[in-house]
């Protein structure tokens, strides 16, 4: 089965500032363009092809904030669903209190555009040889 | 070897029996003595147990070693054995742990030392060209020791190779798997990744394959087993972060006992016929004759996990499970074949393959009119 997302939503493939904003919607337009398929998840074969670094092959590396806090809430139903019949998984993949910290800090496209641009400096110190 | 292995039985022997005496002394501890004696009774106790605990793992350590350098030797069997008692070694002390909480049994989720076989980074990939909406999960697994599959797997090793000039410690298997609604004879490769350069770096390998097979997807992905204390998500988000492939995905193995791999198969192919939809996963063989079906859970659409568990589990009941995180890495496109073809080229092209060579491999499996479509894509 062969499945088409129009060339002017594939040139944002992880353009996560663009996804950010159309994503949610493109994505719903090509779940309902493809609904008579018969794969098993379209949004996943979306994320997979729009949200993945092309650069590093990354799967979600571009994905955007709604999608990432999707994912979170799929996981924290994952658990509770699996534990429902697998008693054992109840404490399966549990997050760590740091979580809460968010170790990933902000990224370029996290930055107000219009803001200043960040600056990078360089201090040597010490005596030269 | 036969008084070396010796040597580390009676090591076994008696570090455990160290241990037991230290976890017998902890449990008895005066617990209305003096209070300010009774913390520094629980803290040379406490750190008994710590020191007994890291003497066992000591002795798997060295089952470990030993295997890799069996390993490096070509006896694979022999290797596998000795990793198989590592494992139960730790997996005893887990079970201590478990009984003993709060108490330093067993090094920490990031450590190597747990989970030994699974600490690796796996790549799954077929041999069937193209996608196939069938699902008939009992013929692929009568198919899954074709040529076709230990071709694949040579051929991944032999790309893999030039990424990692130190041998590659690699276990192969094979079975069925599951992609976009349909079942195909599939290979699940693992690599033991130390300095996780497959992992930076193999992709073009794993691309190399999927073009000279007509491959739409290759998922390459490191694994981490989870601690169960929430640490190993913690850990595998940093790795992820650096490897920029946010966010880890879930990974959940659930295996069957020996003997019932044909009705666990069974009942599979009965769940799907009955019109359910067949989630993407990979179903292999598990040491001791197991069966282990493994899943890389990405998001919500895999809901169908838990009900195919469930009816399973009416069938044939699981013997264990494990769970885990997984940072991936893939090459193709999921939508079409030249997409696919496209991006693999493309990925081909970043890992240093000349274009020669990636024509050569296109040829295999595209026509010539698509290697032209294909190479339209790339300009």
């Amino acid at each position: 089965m062969d499945y088409f997302i129009p060339e002017e939503v594939l040139a944002h493939r992880g353009d996560t500032k663009w996804l950010e904003v159309h994503g949610e919607e493109a994505m719903e337009r090509f779940v309902t363009e493809h609904q008579h398929s018969l794969s098993p998840n379209l949004r996943s074969l979306f994320a997979r092809e729009m949200f993945s670094d092309p650069k590093t092959g990354g799967i979600y590396a571009r994905a955007p904030k709604w999608w990432k806090r999707r994912l979170e809430q799929w996981q924290k139903e994952l658990r509770r669903s699996l534990s429902a019949i697998m008693p054992e998984l109840k404490d399966a993949w549990k997050s760590h209190p740091w979580d809460n910290l968010d170790p990933s800090p902000p990224t370029r496209d996290d930055l107000d555009p219009s803001g200043p641009a960040p600056v990078v400096t360089v201090e040597a110190r010490g005596k030269s040889r | 070897m036969a008084r070396w292995l010796e040597a580390r039985a009676a090591a076994l022997e008696t570090t455990s029996a160290v241990l037991g005496k230290a976890l017998a002394d902890h449990r008895a501890l005066p617990i209305d003595a003096d209070p300010e004696v009774l913390r520094v009774l629980t803290v040379v106790r406490r750190y008994r147990v710590a020191v007994a605990g890291d003497a066992v793992l000591e002795v798997a350590d060295e089952l470990e070693e030993i295997a890799r350098s069996l390993f490096a030797d070509g006896d694979h069997a022999t290797a596998r054995a000795l990793c198989l008692v590592a494992d139960r070694i730790d997996e005893g002390l887990e079970r201590l742990a478990k009984v003993h909480p709060g108490l330093t049994l067993l090094p920490s989720p990031k450590d190597p030392r747990v989970d030994r076989w699974q600490r690796v980074t796996a790549i799954n990939a077929s041999d069937s060209q193209s996608v196939s909406p069938r699902v008939d999960v009992e013929a692929d697994w009568a198919l899954r020791n074709r040529p076709g599959l230990h071709e694949l797997d040579a051929h991944l090793d032999e790309g893999l190779a030039r990424v990692q000039p130190a041998p590659l410690e690699v276990r192969h298997r094979h079975g069925a798997g599951g992609y976009e609604g349909g079942s195909e004879p599939t290979s699940l490769s693992e690599y033991r990744d130390r300095w996780g350069t497959i992992f930076r770096r193999g992709l073009g390998a794993c691309a190399a394959v999927a073009l000279a097979r007509r491959q739409r997807e290759v998922f390459l992905s490191m694994l981490i087993p989870d601690g169960g204390s929430g640490l190993s998500k913690y850990w595998a988000r940093l790795i992820a972060w650096t490897h920029h492939a946010m966010p880890p995905v879930p990974t959940l193995s659930v295996f069957y006992p020996a003997g019932k791999t044909h009705e666990v198969l069974v009942a599979i192919d009965g769940w799907v016929k009955a019109g359910n939809k067949f989630p993407d996963g990979t179903i292999v063989e598990a040491s001791g004759g197991r069966l282990e079906m493994r899943f890389l859970i990405f998001d919500e659409g895999d809901d169908g996990i838990k009900n195919l568990l469930a009816a399973v589990g009416k069938k044939v009941s699981c013997d264990s499970s494990r769970v885990g995180w997984a940072i991936s890495r893939k090459t193709g496109s999921g939508l079409d074949d030249i997409s696919a073809a496209s991006a693999h080229w493309r990925s081909c092209l970043d890992a240093g393959y000349s274009e020669q060579e990636i024509e050569h491999l296109a040829r295999k499996s595209y026509t010539s009119k698509e290697v032209a479509e294909i190479k339209r894509h790339i300009r």
